[in-house]
């Protein structure tokens, strides 16, 4: 993957959402995310929203990388796949095309099974597509026109009423 | 690393909050959860053991508008100081876009300070990235204590590249200076981005053209 990083044009992020949705479905998932291995999501489905997600996808993403560093430790050579039980709700990461993870959070009545059952179909079929945007960079075909600007006197991040009035007395 | 979504026009972007044991990275991000309005960001996670110390990441999710059209996200991570736990830092890094070095300025931490520099770049190093090629600034953190370093020293011992980095000075606890850090950070990791993608595109036109010729 470009060190610089990468993108997702309208129709690639269309395509992931709709897999998303699909095992979301067949799953009987609460919510089935995909992500990159620095926890960005490329795209999800389900119950779970806001900033949630971007907390749900910085863990899962934090937590694989750990498991999967455990394993090279131990000489396995990192694992493919993480499952988390609790007693109603469970996690289940796998990963795809190296550089991607697909994370669903399902409860019961759903079962383990099921999820990596119909997860092992979506990855098959969007790991061509995964292995595609893990080359095109950040300037896909068909998206050269967008342009990015960025206002040199912006402020990226504000403060809040009650800090400012705070500090300036 | 940074991330566009064409579709839900988002670009988002990796910053780690670094540096020796207990100089403030994890007070950098309460402070800048206390003090970012509301609907600029999102719960912070923290990760940490019985005594309050980062075991593996904190974790922020801010966004901002600062590039026309598209939503800015930025997610903030620290790693733990320690230094058993260079491994962990080296995970919290991967796909990192831009890094805020938390420097303790206390005369007594000055070993720490360039340890947990030369840790950062051995870490970067591991997955083939240079510090010098990668967007991070400096902050001098707990100018409030007695006992610390002139900021021309801690310049000498830390910001002697050949291209010099933005510094600041900083009282995490108070947060201030924090704000003035990330949105300095913020900028660097915008800029570096709209220019690799400017670069990007005319290698993709490139492309096209020399696609054309062809025919």
């Amino acid at each position: 993957m470009s060190m610089t990083g990468y993108s997702l044009t309208v129709e690639q992020g269309c395509a992931i959402e709709s897999a998303m949705c699909e095992l979301e479905v067949q799953a009987e998932a609460e919510t089935v995310l995909c992500i990159d291995c620095s926890g960005a999501i490329l795209g999800q489905a389900g119950t779970l929203e806001g900033h949630i997600l971007d907390t749900v996808s910085a863990l899962s993403a934090g937590s694989f990388a750990a498991t999967h560093e455990l394993s090279r430790v131990l000489g396995e050579g990192g694992f493919e796949a993480v499952h988390h039980q609790g007693h109603k709700k469970g996690i289940y990461i796998h990963s795809v095309a190296e550089e991607f993870r697909i994370v669903v959070v399902f409860a019961k009545p759903t079962t383990i099974g099921l999820v990596k059952l119909y997860a092992a179909k979506t990855i098959k079929e969007i790991t061509p597509l995964l292995m595609h945007v893990i080359n095109q960079g950040l300037a896909p075909m068909g998206q050269e026109s967008v342009t990015f600007d960025l206002d040199p006197n912006a402020v990226p991040f504000n403060e809040t009423e009650a800090h400012r009035a705070a500090t300036s007395n | 690393m940074s991330f566009v979504s064409f579709q839900k026009r988002e670009i988002t972007f990796k910053l780690v909050y670094y540096g020796p044991p207990l100089s403030g990275k994890t007070t950098n991000l309460e402070l800048l959860h206390k003090v970012i309005p509301a609907t600029e960001r999102g719960d912070m996670t923290m990760l940490s053991t019985r005594q309050d110390r980062t075991l593996y990441f904190d974790f922020l999710p801010l966004q901002s508008n600062a590039i026309k059209g598209f939503v800015s996200k930025f997610q903030l991570y620290t790693v733990p100081g320690q230094p058993i736990y260079t491994e962990t830092r080296r995970i919290v890094l991967n796909g990192v876009d831009g890094v805020v070095f938390v420097a303790d300025s206390q005369w007594s931490e000055m070993e720490a300070n360039t340890d947990s520099f030369e840790n950062l770049k051995e870490n970067l190093a591991t997955d083939d990235v240079s510090l010098e090629d990668l967007p991070h600034i400096l902050q001098f953190n707990k100018r409030d204590l007695p006992e610390i370093a002139p900021i021309h020293y801690l310049e000498f011992m830390l910001n002697r590249g050949e291209h010099r980095v933005p510094s600041f000075e900083s009282v995490a606890t108070e947060g201030t200076g924090i704000r003035e850090s990330l949105n300095a950070m913020a900028k660097l990791v915008m800029a570096r981005f709209i220019k690799e993608h400017k670069m990007e595109i005319g290698e993709v036109i490139n492309r096209e053209d020399l696609a054309v010729s062809d025919a």
